[in-house]
């Protein structure tokens, strides 16, 4: 006979043990998982360390640069110190947690002059810092008072698509093409052999189990050492997003939701939805989508259903960048707020901008003084220069992607070349005339204009197309291209000397005389260094030709070249038509040099970089002492004195 | 705009194709090429049957799955003008699924629902539109290209295909080409290849080639009327084209093919030809005038003014310098080269062809002001050669307005020395049966389609120029109650060709034909049979004809009921597309239901109305929501590609949503081609005497989809890759009227993104 008390002594003796071996049990998974990480890197190290710069952002001075704001679109947000931080593509801004603007750090300015893309807080260590991935210049991170930049050697490691805080305060780097990396702030490693070339696109888990989202891979799991991959378990190969919380782990694609537990894949949610950014809270998964707000599902539900979240059926902004948890709260990342992802309420939002993009592609001052901004897809603004303030926003089916704007030379008019034909303003400001191809343009797509004298005096519209040449001449329209002799058929720039057009094409360069062409240049039968003629402009009778590839050149009246000792031996390619010559000097905007500066009368040029919000120069146009410099990041001014000072 | 961004030249095109067709090709999803380590071809079967002129191609054939996923891949079928698919099915393991028509409405619906099942349907419009490249101007296709999905894990798809197509008769002879070899790929390797060709030929065979070495024929029978051959092969790599050329006896005997099903309520078909065995009206050594008509309107961008400079060259050449000859370049106007014809001497054959290639593209087309120029330099008789796609967009427009005033300036000329009126239609959109009733003008009429080859087409156009048709060639049935609906296949009434007409009979008994042409009447006695089924090809044939016919009066006298009612009756009887019906190819295919266009570096979609959301995701990372375009129903964005992007095709990837909530996937390609093809020439000899032949050896990058050399005062001749030399050869002819001296053979490389290489060898010709 047994007693009830031993059998209730023998109970909880049993459950001791039972407690005691799963403390075991998990102890050794962690301290196996733990010691793992710290081989895989050790091994790493083992094999060299990567070489990379910490030191403190001390960007030179910028020589009177002033930056135009532009749309914020925001990227990530965090909570950091207290504050709310929130990285846009231009700028970080800095909140109270009641939604007050308190800092704004500019890239060019107080920033390396690259886009910000991604934001988390390191933890695991004494003093928690704020990291922020940029498109090139590697991390920044900032600890409250000032910002130091993890600079790794490896050009392709400076590019930061994706980062994760672990536990023991390691900070993961995943990049776009050349994989992920681990460092602790005084050492850098390639994280797994395997994941070398990875092109990663998000980062969840911890040291336990590591999840690695690709563009073209599917989805890494590294655990315990290994790395396993899973593809056909995901709705689609792009990984857009992830999220893992209690050892579950949602990876969001195009076309869905596949959901993981404890490293095996269970189930795909949301069919069909584009779940561009995903949080789980609380038996609630939130998928922000691209095209149709955010959904909520109840991940208790027996087939969970996608449903709208509250307040984000009608009104807000559908497209949230990011979801993220602040005290507690979810929260959708717009481009310009973050709200409440259940009700819908905003949180904060963004300054007022003057500009409706930081993407530009042309830039022209008229003679009214107003600066004209066309915009890689949004469209045209026109800002008064003497206000600052947007006149008008111009955006339809043709006004949509610029490619150049120039004003006609005696009526005011001016034209607007675009992917998707001509379109002519009045002096006033107002929207004319449209000309494209069924107008009897050669093409619709305008890369350059050119306003010409004919020989009898009349006026000619000259206008390039990556198909060939348009001439206009009163109602008189007609085309060149290859069969008639022309070098390439895309025409990237014009220039005219002494009554000749300079076409600037992908293959040398022509040059035409009454719409005939009278002889062209290639690296074949000249000292072109580059067939690629990007950009070009006027300085008496030379013109300036920028190249894809060979920087700037200069080609006299008797068509002999003269190349700059800058440009040899370095790649620079000069962006199209991101020339501008002035009284004092010629500028060249690049694509990843910043701008290249060449005074009148010298013959060595520099670059500048400080100050511009990119190093990707797009668009210049001057306006008395004043130059405006187009980025793919934003516009910024400086007066020229000062630039050449 | 960013530097980078510019680097595209993007050739969005259909699933996996590019610019030109490729026949018989599967790209697999994912790819750009096809790749024989994935999906290969692992047998193909060609059936070539010729009967009395009318050829019909069968394909059949087996991919091979060699990977552990589920493929989907796009087939592609490129047609040579006047080609017609007549069947497509896909086989599902063991079951057949035969594609159908239906009218375009009805297919139209049906393909919606297929599609909303997540399925890929097909669907064949005639005169489907794509836009061309740069100018996105729309183009017609002669592609047939469908999606196949799926092909099992290490499974065999099979498809079978067949097509019909007329081998046109000139001098007497007939040819023609199934295209095999790649145009944009390397070529590809066949597990297993097996060709067989009959030839049923009611006139004598004299002489028959095969062309090529790539495919010897096997003959296994060779009488006067039949040939019969096949060839067999094991890894076969596809080279070349499969072609052959035959030639009949001059014999102006009437022959009679029939077909009747064998049911008394079913009426009989018939095909009556007779050889055209005149002597040339056209007395050698006399001097010609021939106005040649250049079209440089913007329809006729890229391609198509390609194809017309060389069909103007190659007609200028031909001139002898006793001839005289002008040319008029024409868009919304008209402007002549020369006051006044003058001497076909090269040094004015040259100046000429200058002119044309310093004369600016323009907007409209206005054949009428063209004409009507041509008709004044011809006043005094000539020949009038219109080389055009025909779409009149000035002037007179509409088709019956424009024949009307033709027929009257035509009639309004002095009948002696009435010029002829020929006209080579250039393009797959041409307007073929208008310029086709230009051409009966006294005149002939050809036309080059884009995936053809237009020298053969060519020479045999040429020739033509400058002689007179033969008068009166017409048929007469007796008794002639007892046919009805009879027509003329094609109007060649030149020495040479063969004139056919098909028609229906009632009922089976004794007929009289007659077919009388230049004062000559030919008579033959035929038993029309109550069962006869040899020559399959007819009851199609006659429909065919019976539709063009019906098409034709649409054209003049506007839509009735009846007439599409029975057009699309007849389409979907005998199987073939016309503009009121669609060959749909169900339930396991597609083809195209959106476009992109290309754009620099603009990337544009067309869907039907459903679609609501278009995202694309580019291959280097960026993902970008496409905005609609309302005025142009189009979906547009931008995209930036990075530097380091290399040269060559690369896939986007598209979701679509529709108002459904269903969600689509497609994949396009595009070209990036940020380098114009490189180009390095050898000459084997710089110095040559006047009449040599020199072979010319060029290489140039993958990416080149034309060579060409010339010199002065030759016609440009076209490198093609050699695989034995590894090289681009040519043979070119040096004029044998060429004075001594140094001259610059002039050779250019051009890739699918129109992007253009120059390269100039020195050449010396000795005296």
């Amino acid at each position: 006979v047994v007693s009830r008390a031993f059998v209730r002594t023998l109970k909880k003796v049993l459950l001791l043990l039972t407690l005691l071996l799963i403390a075991v049990f998990t102890g050794t998974a962690w301290w196996r998982a733990h010691r793992a990480l710290e081989e895989g890197a050790a091994q790493t190290a083992a094999s060299g360390t990567l070489p990379f710069t910490l030191a403190r952002v001390d960007l030179p001075i910028a020589p009177g640069f002033t930056a135009f704001s532009a749309a914020a679109e925001f990227q990530a947000a965090a909570a950091f110190q207290g504050d709310v931080y929130v990285c846009g593509r231009a700028a970080l801004y800095r909140y109270s947690s009641a939604g007050k603007l308190l800092k704004i750090w500019h890239a060019g300015q107080e920033l390396p002059p690259y886009p910000l893309r991604a934001l988390t807080v390191r933890r695991g260590v004494a003093t928690p810092e704020l990291w922020i991935g940029t498109e090139g210049a590697g991390a920044l991170i900032w600890d409250g008072q000032t910002f130091q930049q993890l600079r790794p050697q490896e050009s392709g490691a400076r590019k930061v698509s994706a980062l994760l805080s672990m536990p023991n305060g390691t900070m993961l780097l995943g990049t776009p093409t050349a994989g992920l990396y681990s460092t602790d702030g005084k050492q850098l490693w390639l994280f797994h052999a395997q994941l070398a070339k990875v092109k990663v696109t998000a980062l969840a888990g911890g040291q336990d189990a590591l999840w690695i989202g690709t563009q073209d891979e599917g989805v890494w799991l590294w655990r315990a050492g290994t790395v396993r991959r899973f593809e056909t378990e995901l709705p689609d190969q792009q990984v857009l997003s992830l999220w893992s919380e209690a050892g579950s782990t949602w990876v969001g694609t195009p076309l869905g939701v596949a959901e993981f537990t404890n490293g095996e894949f269970s189930r795909r949610l949301a069919s069909g939805v584009f779940a561009r950014a995903v949080l789980a809270q609380n038996g609630k998964l939130w998928i922000s989508s691209f095209d149709e707000g955010i959904f909520r599902l109840d991940l208790h539900a027996r087939v969970p259903r996608p449903g709208a979240g509250e307040g984000f059926a009608n009104g807000l902004d559908k497209s949230a960048t990011a979801l993220t948890l602040l005290d507690g709260q979810v929260v959708a990342v717009t481009a310009q707020a973050l709200h409440e992802a259940a009700r819908g309420g905003e949180l904060l939002s963004a300054p007022a901008a003057n500009l409706a993009s930081g993407h530009i592609a042309a830039l022209q001052v008229d003679a009214q003084r107003r600066l004209w901004i066309g915009y890689f897809d949004r469209g045209v603004d026109v800002l008064s220069l003497s206000g600052e303030t947007t006149v008008q926003h111009f955006e339809d089916d043709v006004l949509f992607c610029v490619n150049r704007i120039k004003q006609e030379p005696g009526n005011g008019n001016i034209l607007v070349g675009t992917a998707n034909g001509l379109a002519l303003f009045g002096a006033g400001g107002r929207l004319r005339q449209v000309l494209n191809a069924r107008s009897g343009l050669i093409a619709n797509q305008v890369t350059d204009i050119l306003f010409q004298r004919t020989a009898e005096g009349g006026a000619r519209t000259v206008i390039a197309t990556p198909a060939g040449l348009t001439f206009i001449e009163g109602a008189n329209v007609s085309s060149v291209y290859a069969f008639q002799g022309l070098v390439n058929n895309h025409v990237y720039t014009l220039a005219e000397s002494g009554g000749t057009l300079v076409a600037g094409t992908l293959g040398g360069v022509s040059l035409l005389k009454n719409g005939l062409v009278q002889a062209s240049f290639t690296t074949a039968n000249s000292s072109l260094r580059q067939n690629w003629i990007t950009a070009s402009a006027t300085a008496g009778k030379a013109i300036y030709l920028g190249t894809y590839g060979s920087g700037v050149i200069r080609m006299d009246e008797h068509a002999d070249i003269q190349t700059f000792r800058e440009f040899a031996g370095a790649r620079v390619e000069v962006n199209p038509n991101a020339l501008l010559i002035t009284a004092r000097a010629v500028y060249a905007g690049t694509a990843g040099r910043g701008m290249a500066i060449l005074r009148r009368g010298q013959e060595r040029w520099q670059f500048v970089t400080a100050g511009l919000p990119s190093r990707n120069v797009t668009a210049l146009a001057a306006d008395d002492d004043f130059l405006y410099i187009g980025t793919d990041n934003g516009l910024a001014e400086a007066a020229e004195r000062n630039l050449l000072r | 705009m960013t530097l980078t961004m510019i680097r595209i030249f993007a050739l969005m095109f259909l699933a996996g194709g590019l610019l030109w067709a490729d026949s018989g090709v599967i790209i697999a999803s994912g790819q750009t090429s096809p790749d024989a380590a994935m999906l290969a071809i692992d047998s193909l079967r060609i059936s070539v049957v010729i009967d009395n002129g009318h050829a019909t191609v069968h394909l059949q054939e087996v991919f091979h799955n060699k990977t552990a996923n589920v493929l989907e891949g796009s087939y592609s079928l490129a047609l040579p003008s006047g080609a017609a698919v007549s069947d497509f099915a896909v086989w599902d393991d063991v079951t057949r699924i035969p594609g159908v028509i239906l009218e375009r409405k009805r297919a139209a619906e049906l393909y919606e629902q297929i599609r909303n099942q997540a399925i890929d349907p097909g669907l064949l419009e005639a005169g489907e539109i794509v836009e061309s490249e740069a100018s996105g101007q729309a183009r017609h296709s002669s592609e047939f290209s469908v999606k196949i999905v799926p092909i099992p894990v290490f499974g065999y798809k099979r498809l079978e295909a067949e097509y019909r197509q007329n081998v046109p008769m000139a001098q007497f002879s007939g040819g023609l080409a199934v295209p095999l070899k790649a145009v944009n790929f390397e070529p590809q390797v066949v597990g297993k290849l097996f060709i067989s060709l009959e030839l049923k030929e009611p006139q004598s065979i004299v002489e028959f080639k095969s062309g090529g070495h790539s495919f010897p024929l096997k003959m296994s029978a060779q009488t006067e009327h039949v040939v019969r051959a096949s060839f067999e092969g094991s890894n076969v790599l596809l080279n070349d084209d499969f072609s052959i050329s035959y030639k009949v006896q001059a014999k102006p005997e009437i022959s009679v093919q029939t077909y009747r099903a064998g049911s008394r309520n079913e009426p009989g078909f018939f095909e009556a030809s007779v050889l055209l065995d005149q002597a040339k009206r056209a007395v050698e050594g006399t001097a010609r005038k021939v106005v040649v008509l250049f079209d440089t309107s913007l329809s006729m961008q890229w391609e198509k003014l390609e194809r017309s400079f060389q069909a103007l060259e190659a007609t200028l050449r031909a001139l002898r310098p006793t001839d005289t000859f002008n040319v008029i370049v024409f868009n919304s106007d008209a402007l002549t080269f020369s006051a006044r014809p003058v001497a076909a001497r090269p040094e004015e054959i040259a100046k000429a062809l200058d002119f044309v290639r310093a004369t600016r593209l323009r907007g409209g087309t206005n054949l009428q002001k063209a004409l009507t120029a041509a008709f004044a330099q011809t006043s005094t008789g000539g020949s009038i050669v219109l080389l055009s796609d025909g779409e009149s967009t000035e002037g007179a427009v509409s088709a019956k307005r424009f024949d009307a005033w033709l027929d009257k300036a035509w009639a309004a000329l002095p009948q002696g020395p009435r010029p002829s009126l020929s006209v080579l239609a250039i393009g797959d959109d041409a307007d073929i049966r208008g310029m086709r009733r230009i051409a009966a003008h006294g005149g002939v009429f050809e036309q080059a389609g884009s995936a053809e080859p237009l020298e053969f087409k060519l020479a045999a156009f040429i020739g033509k120029i400058g002689l007179a048709p033969l008068d009166g060639v017409r048929l007469a049935v007796a008794p002639q109650a007892n046919t009805s609906l009879t027509y003329r296949l094609g109007q060649d009434d030149f020495p040479g060709a063969r004139a056919a007409w098909v028609g229906r009979y009632q009922q089976p008994g004794n007929a009289d034909f007659t077919i009388a042409f230049a004062a000559r009447r030919v008579t033959k006695q035929v038993n029309l049979p109550a069962q006869e089924t040899e020559h399959a090809y007819l009851p199609a044939t006659w429909a065919r004809a019976r539709v063009d016919a019906l098409l034709e009066k649409i054209d003049r006298e506007g839509e009735d009921k009846a007439s599409i009612e029975e057009i699309v009756r007849l389409a979907r009887e005998y199987k073939f597309v016309t503009p009121y019906t669609s060959f749909l190819a169900a339930p396991r295919a597609l083809l195209r239901p959106r476009l992109i266009r290309p754009g620099d570096p603009v990337l544009r979609v067309r869907t039907d109305a459903s679609i609501v959301s278009l995202i694309a995701l580019f291959p280097f990372g960026p993902i970008a929501p496409l905005h609609y375009l309302k005025n142009e129903d189009i979906w547009q964005t931008r995209f930036v590609a990075p530097e380091d992007l290399a040269d060559g095709a690369h896939i986007v990837r598209l979701i679509l949503r529709d108002r459904n909530g269903h969600v689509f996937r497609e994949q396009k390609t595009f070209l990036i081609a940020s380098h114009p093809p490189a180009l390095r020439v050898q000459l084997a000899s710089s110095r040559v005497r006047a009449g040599d032949r020199l072979t010319l050896h060029a290489q140039a990058s993958q990416t080149t989809r034309t060579l060409t050399a010339q010199l002065y005062g030759a016609a440009p001749v076209y490198l093609k890759w050699d695989a034995t030399k590894k090289s681009n050869t040519a043979v070119l002819t040096v004029p044998a009227s060429l004075p001594a001296g140094r001259y610059s053979l002039h050779f250019s490389a051009e890739d699918s993104a129109h992007n253009v290489s120059h390269q100039e060898v020195a050449l010396e010709v000795l005296p």
